[in-house]
């Protein structure tokens, strides 16, 4: 799938042109961020929803992602007021579960929408929630977001 | 002071012989319980960041993978092991243990027994070797891609730590050799005992 770039867990990265890809999302969510006029994007795999206060910058709140990933765009060219947003994942995994302190997915998802409403950015597509991990891929050459389900099956967002 | 990004071969060494001490123990249970030798040993022990957890396994391999917390009864949770199966192991393991034909509740329900018994073998390592008592919470279970399995614990864990730490367990049972990964994600209170054990090692 030409040049493919793989974000960590907890990490973020920006391109212009690659395939920006993660894998194994489960209760994580991978948040992407476009500029269609000057075709750059980035992807982040977000494992917590806010960061508190005084905690080191990192991807893997979904407050501080956001923050990193539109500089790190704004240093390519790209300007916030045009960037859209596409996210995917936020599952529940666990058939049986005894802690409840793991339903985290849907908390997640609710606080990114909130954060990226806060920056006033659109959320043009998603799909969040269900019980099965999923693999992202997003083409920074046309901003597609393809999701690969772990049981099987696809779907272009 | 040893920080847990950079141990040693020594204290490496000293983490397997956890690991082994731990299902050593959960062989001799598992014996036990099915009336079949069952042998398990850790080959090896590593500890690995979690942002490069997709390089060292196979993150869109489908496992079965069942998580329990570890309690301290003095200072609270103090950490989760995370026990995977991948899809290969876990079919054969359930044919050898209960035979040909058995559903999917049935399977699940034996991987998450040997769950834990696995983790409450871990308990006892760690109290023989820490002298700290902690016990198992029940067992929850589910099938996916071995990341997506754990991130939501992981994540909880996420604001104090970023390193799991990863013993290679190798199964025998009926002169057939399994492959499982067994995985102790600590808390900061429990990279705190690992450290404690590792000074007494030197």
């Amino acid at each position: 799938m030409g040049n493919e770039i793989l974000v960590g867990v907890g990490e973020f990265r920006v391109a212009k042109g690659a395939v920006l890809k993660t894998v194994g999302l489960g209760s994580c969510i991978g948040i992407a961020l476009y500029d269609p006029v000057i075709k750059v994007g980035s992807l982040a795999h977000v494992m917590l929803p806010q960061s508190s206060n005084g905690t080191k910058r990192s991807a893997k709140y979904a407050d501080h992602a956001v923050e990193m990933m539109i500089e790190a765009m704004e240093r390519l060219g790209g300007d916030r007021n045009r960037v859209i947003a596409k996210m995917a994942g936020g599952a529940q995994i666990f058939k049986h579960m005894t802690m409840d302190m793991l339903r985290i997915g849907d908390r997640n998802a609710e606080a990114i929408k909130s954060i990226l409403r806060d920056y006033g950015i659109r959320i043009v597509s998603e799909d969040i929630g269900g019980s099965e991990g999923r693999t992202v891929y997003f083409f920074t050459s046309d901003g597609r977001m393809l999701v690969k389900y772990s049981r099987g099956g696809e779907l272009w967002i | 002071m040893h920080s847990i990004e950079n141990l040693g071969e020594m204290e490496l060494d000293a983490l397997k012989e956890l690991g082994n001490i731990g299902v050593g123990k959960a062989a001799t249970s598992l014996s036990q319980m099915l009336g079949k030798l069952v042998e398990m040993s850790v080959p090896k022990a590593m500890v690995v960041k979690i942002q490069n957890l997709h390089k060292v396994i196979d993150a869109e391999e489908m496992v079965a993978g069942v998580v329990t917390g570890l309690d301290d009864i003095e200072n609270g949770q103090s950490g989760f092991l995370y026990i995977t199966f991948p899809e290969p192991s876990s079919q054969r393991l359930a044919e050898i243990l209960l035979g040909n034909g058995s559903d999917e509740e049935m399977v699940d329900s034996t991987l998450m027994e040997i769950g834990n018994i696995l983790s409450s073998a871990f308990c006892d390592a760690t109290a023989e070797m820490l002298g700290i008592t902690l016990i198992p919470t029940p067992p929850s279970f589910g099938r996916d891609f071995a990341i997506a399995v754990i991130d939501a614990i992981i994540s909880q864990l996420a604001e104090k730590s970023d390193y799991v730490i990863f013993f290679e367990t190798k199964l025998e049972v009926s002169e057939e050799e399994l492959e499982i990964l067994v995985m102790l994600i600590p808390n900061e209170k429990f990279v705190n005992y690992v450290f404690q054990m590792l000074e007494m090692v030197e």
